[in-house]
């Protein structure tokens, strides 16, 4: 168990070095920041001016090993459109970002497990055919276009929720559906699949032979087997959404989480507070996937005799 | 070897199957009769065989009675199970919950995947126990513990919170024993408990489950495709083929004297020490397509003796001896006797047995 | 005695005895009778054609728009005639814009994930016939880019390198070629050691004749599926970046990118957004439907029930 523990920890490390490392690349690799930073007619005196401040006068060598001592310690700078250090404007719309990608997990959950349960129960049934064509739109869609058309209709039509911004509980609505949509169909199929694949087994028919009520055979037996897949599925998923589909439903319903502020400092080309977020949703990721990982032997007693 | 009770008070069997279909409907709309007609019953803490190829229908018999088979393609489509003197068909499901577990029981062939890999063996025999019965949680696990002892599980207080990967598959069809027995049933089904083991645990676990009939007073039926088995450890044994019963006789009478041509086949087929024969003898042909079942006699396509009869018209079992039974027309010739297995064994207990 | 057999086996090519084109025909016959996947690939196919064929079927010049009718609603509703699906706000014909941006949607969606399938299978490949530290190595470099945020590497990558097609395919393909290595990777170790080779090698069969005979059409049939879910997830990446506004740039059209620019006409001008949506949702559909479809119909366990 105690190396399982230790595998885990050590694989997150090295992602985490490995993303930072390559934002360090990418951003140093082209183009010089000074001369997008700078006016046109600036002076030569300005420019060498700016680049010892940004310490890009120094060796390769000795900007990784700043940046390396720098990221340790959680310091990347300060960025360079807010004035701020990066970390601290990273870290600002974080929480805002994780509610919005929790709620939408929970929403998605709450249909999709169920749904998935039912389906795998009556396989051919309608309910299942219907599940399936559903779950297979849900993926399919942009999500930024759904939120779109959700807009058009709930907001402009209908006038049931606001169009954008923060407040309310109702501000939260269209959002969290837009963002829930894919993860649900994708945690529904799993659950689908992984419900299916238990329910063949032989233990199954023994707890029936046991006279245990089908729905403890179902949930206490099934899908507690199936539990370690859906549990993969859907921190994976969270996970996506925080890195990833976030951005977009950000955008496009106007919401100030850390979704926005990527796009914000890749159109102001601010490396540091770029770098500082990368960072920072590469530790989200890690650390959610340590939390998944950890999860495994509630499901799978086998990995704690490792 | 066996030993008989000669002690039968009751007269009426502790189960009888009486003319039991199961069918099975398919994708395509045709029906797979996986059981067409089976008769047998089983007596207090009588150990009976029900011997049978894959494919004879003996795993489905066992099935329906606690209506364990898949339910959308698979129903019940006539006769009757009557477990003493109710009939279970008629059972609503959650009667029949309450007799599951407590008072048949089943054992299944695959101990590697019949245990739940995420529970410790305890658990789930505790969940059994506290199912049926009012008791507390370390009352059950108190209980738990016991019923490995008494299956012959070493150190049963630390084994009991082990998982079943920790166990090899003698030690877990242990505990699909002990747990079968937990709550002390009637009738215990072991559907091939020894297929998947060694001949070595196989040996160990019926004498597990003679000791059962002895210690807990349990009936068993046990499912078995090996004739070797049968003859170890049964009292009396049936012999299906097709989905239908083809002969059931006491274990002696049907060594010693087979009378359905079948049964005789798998007879002649087993190699003897004290014979030299240049040929493993064989029973020509192979069990028919359960979705295209010849007609008459299920049998007859491989039987020697088949005539006219056989191939239209199935024969019922007839009994002409007590304590035996045979579907054959060779037997029952113009007879054409309508068998009532029930009505029959009562007129079979009051006779000495052979 | 194993050379003649192996003669006699080498002689008999069991796969001649079957009718010519056998596998085509078996599952030209199983599209025919899952009607859905039928419909997705009659669908993929008009996408493709019309994607292709841009030039010649649009009415209009994607590029050049006329300001004195912009934002017309589809002629259906109100627009003008010659503009069937509407123009956006620089008088753009919608519909012209719909083929344009198909080809170019799906121009990246295939070339980034050949990119990404070629890197990917051979490293699997690599990775499965050698063993030991290569397969660690590589191995570990996939578990460990799986846990990448992939969309933000694509957006800082494109930030950074500029956003032109190349770039953008480049940032596509760095976070796509896991799951092929994966694939590949676990597709090689079931064969290499299988009871199959055992087996042929048994008969006395060259195996490497057999693996490239037996074992490729199976390992292509099971990547083939790979590779449709992943140009349908490239095509959808793509879209959202372009709506981003850090993917495709104007004045080339993407589906996603006509999203991004109809948002400020909002919700008046619907179909500025509507139509391209409904393009990327239905392509990206029909691409997994086919791709499910291939999943069961190459699937050996299904290959012995009707059809």
């Amino acid at each position: 168990m105690a190396t399982y523990i230790l595998k885990t920890l050590l694989k997150a490390l090295v992602v985490v070095l490995g993303v930072s490392l390559l934002v360090f690349v990418l951003t140093r690799s082209i183009g010089n920041p000074v001369n997008i930073m700078l006016p046109l007619g600036a002076s030569m005196a300005e420019r060498a001016n700016l680049t010892h401040q940004l310490g890009l006068d120094k060796s390769v060598l000795a900007q990784l090993w700043d940046f390396a001592s720098g990221v340790v310690r959680g310091n990347f700078g300060e960025s360079w459109w807010q004035q701020e250090s990066a970390m601290t404007v990273a870290l600002r719309p974080l929480p805002f970002t994780l509610e919005l990608s929790g709620i939408a997990l929970v929403i998605s959950l709450v249909f999709a497990i169920p749904l998935g349960i039912l389906s795998a129960l009556k396989p051919r049934s309608l309910l299942d055919k219907l599940t399936s064509t559903s779950s297979m739109f849900g993926i399919c869609v942009p999500n930024f276009w759904l939120g779109l058309m959700l807009i058009l209709i709930f907001s402009n039509l209908l006038h049931w929720f606001p169009t954008s911004g923060t407040g309310g509980w109702r501000y939260w609505v269209l959002p969290s559906v837009t963002l829930a949509v894919l993860p649900l169909g994708r945690i529904t199929q799993i659950v689908r699949t992984a419900m299916l694949e238990q329910l063949r087994e032989l233990y199954v028919v023994t707890a029936r032979s046991k006279g245990l009520p089908e729905f403890w055979v179902v949930t206490r037996h099934a899908l507690k087997n199936a539990g370690i897949q859906i549990v993969t599925m859907s921190g994976w998923e969270l996970g996506r959404m925080i890195a990833g589909y976030a951005i977009a439903i950000e955008s496009v319903f106007g919401l100030p989480g850390i979704g926005s502020l990527i796009v914000d400092a890749i159109g102001q080309q601010d490396y540091p507070l770029i770098q500082a977020i990368t960072f920072v949703i590469a530790i989200c990721i890690v650390v959610l996937n340590i939390l998944i990982d950890l999860s495994y032997p509630l499901f799978n007693p086998r990995i704690k005799f490792k | 070897m066996n030993q008989f009770n000669n002690n039968r008070e009751d007269v009426t069997p502790l189960l009888s199957v009486h003319e039991l279909k199961t069918y099975f409907r398919t994708e395509e709309g045709g029906v797979v009769k996986a059981v067409d007609g089976a008769s047998l019953h089983i007596r207090k803490k009588e150990i009976l065989g029900v011997v049978g190829e894959s494919g004879s229908g003996k795993s489905i018999t066992a099935m329906s009675i606690l209506r364990l088979f898949p339910s959308p393609p698979g129903y019940i489509a006539g006769g009757d199970i009557l477990f003493e003197n109710e009939s279970l068909l008629t059972k609503t499901p959650k009667e029949m919950r309450k007799i599951r577990g407590k008072d048949i029981s089943m054992v299944f062939q695959e101990p590697m995947s019949s245990l739940n890999p995420a529970y410790t063996v305890g658990y789930q025999i505790r969940e059994n126990i506290m199912l049926h019965q009012k008791v507390t949680k370390k009352e059950a696990l108190v209980h738990s513990v016991d019923m490995l002892r008494l299956v012959g599980i070493p150190s049963p207080e630390k084994k009991v919170h082990d998982y079943p990967f920790q166990m090899s598959g003698g030690m877990r069809q242990r505990v699909m024993v002990a747990m079968a027995l937990s709550c002390q049933p009637k009738l215990l089904i072991a559907d091939e408990p020894t297929t998947a083991l060694d001949v070595t645990i196989q040996a160990q676990i019926l004498r597990l489950i003679l000791d059962t009939r002895d210690k807990v007073g349990s009936a068993i039926m046990l499912i078995t495709h090996d004739l070797g088995v049968v003859a170890e450890v049964c009292e009396r044994v049936v012999v299906m083929y097709s989905g239908k019963v083809l002969e059931v006789a006491y274990v002696k009478d049907l060594f010693n004297n087979p009378t359905h041509p079948y049964t005789q086949g798998l007879l002649m087929a087993i190699p003897r020490l004290d014979e030299t024969r240049p040929r493993l003898s064989i029973i020509p042909g192979s069990i028919p397509n359960p979705a295209n079942m010849p007609n008459g006699c299920r049998f007859h396509p491989r039987c020697q003796y088949t005539d006219e009869r056989c191939r239209t018209e199935h024969p019922p079992l007839v009994s002409p001896k007590p304590g035996q039974w045979v579907s054959c027309w060779r037997v029952s010739g113009e007879k054409g006797v309508e068998s009532n297995v029930i009505a029959a064994t009562a007129a079979t207990a009051s006779t000495t047995k052979a | 005695m194993s050379k003649s057999i192996a003669a006699v086996t080498e002689s008999i090519d069991l796969r001649d005895s079957r009718p010519r084109f056998y596998e085509l025909r078996r599952l030209a016959k199983k599209m025919i009778k899952d009607r859905l996947a039928l419909y997705a690939l009659i669908f993929l196919l008009l996408i493709f054609f019309s994607a292709i064929l841009a030039s010649v079927i649009s009415p209009h010049d994607p590029t050049t728009g006329d300001l004195w009718s912009r934002l017309q609603p589809p002629s259906l509703a109100g627009g003008y005639s010659g503009h069937l699906l509407g123009t956006d706000q620089l008088g753009r014909d919608i519909l012209s814009r719909l083929f344009y941006g198909g080809r170019v949607s799906l121009r990246i969606g295939f070339i980034t994930v050949i990119f990404s399938s070629f890197v990917g299978i051979f490293l699997g490949l690599l990775a499965g016939y050698a063993g030991g530290k290569t397969d660690t190595i590589i191995m570990g470099l996939v578990d460990i880019q799986f846990a990448f945020p992939g969309m933000l590497v694509a957006l800082v990558f494109v930030m950074v390198l500029g956003p032109s097609e190349l770039h953008l395919i480049y940032a596509l393909a760095f976070n796509g070629w896991m799951v092929f290595a994966r694939m590949a990777r676990s597709l090689v170790l079931t064969f290499r050691d299988g009871p199959l080779i055992e087996a042929a090698k048994a008969i006395g069969v060259k195996p490497l004749k057999i693996m490239i005979r037996h074992i490729l059409p199976n390992i292509f049939a099971s990547l083939m599926t790979l590779f449709v879910l992943e140009v349908a997830r490239i095509i959808g990446a793509e879209a959202m970046m372009s709506f981003l506004g850090y993917g495709i740039q104007p004045p080339l059209s993407s589906w996603g990118l006509m999203i991004g620019e109809g948002r400020k006409y909002f919700p008046m001008a619907w179909w500025l957004i509507v139509y391209p949506g409904i393009m990327i949702a239905a392509t990206v559909l029909a691409l997994n439907i086919f791709s499910n479809w291939l999943t069961t119909a190459i699937d050996p366990l299904q290959k012995g029930q009707s059809g």
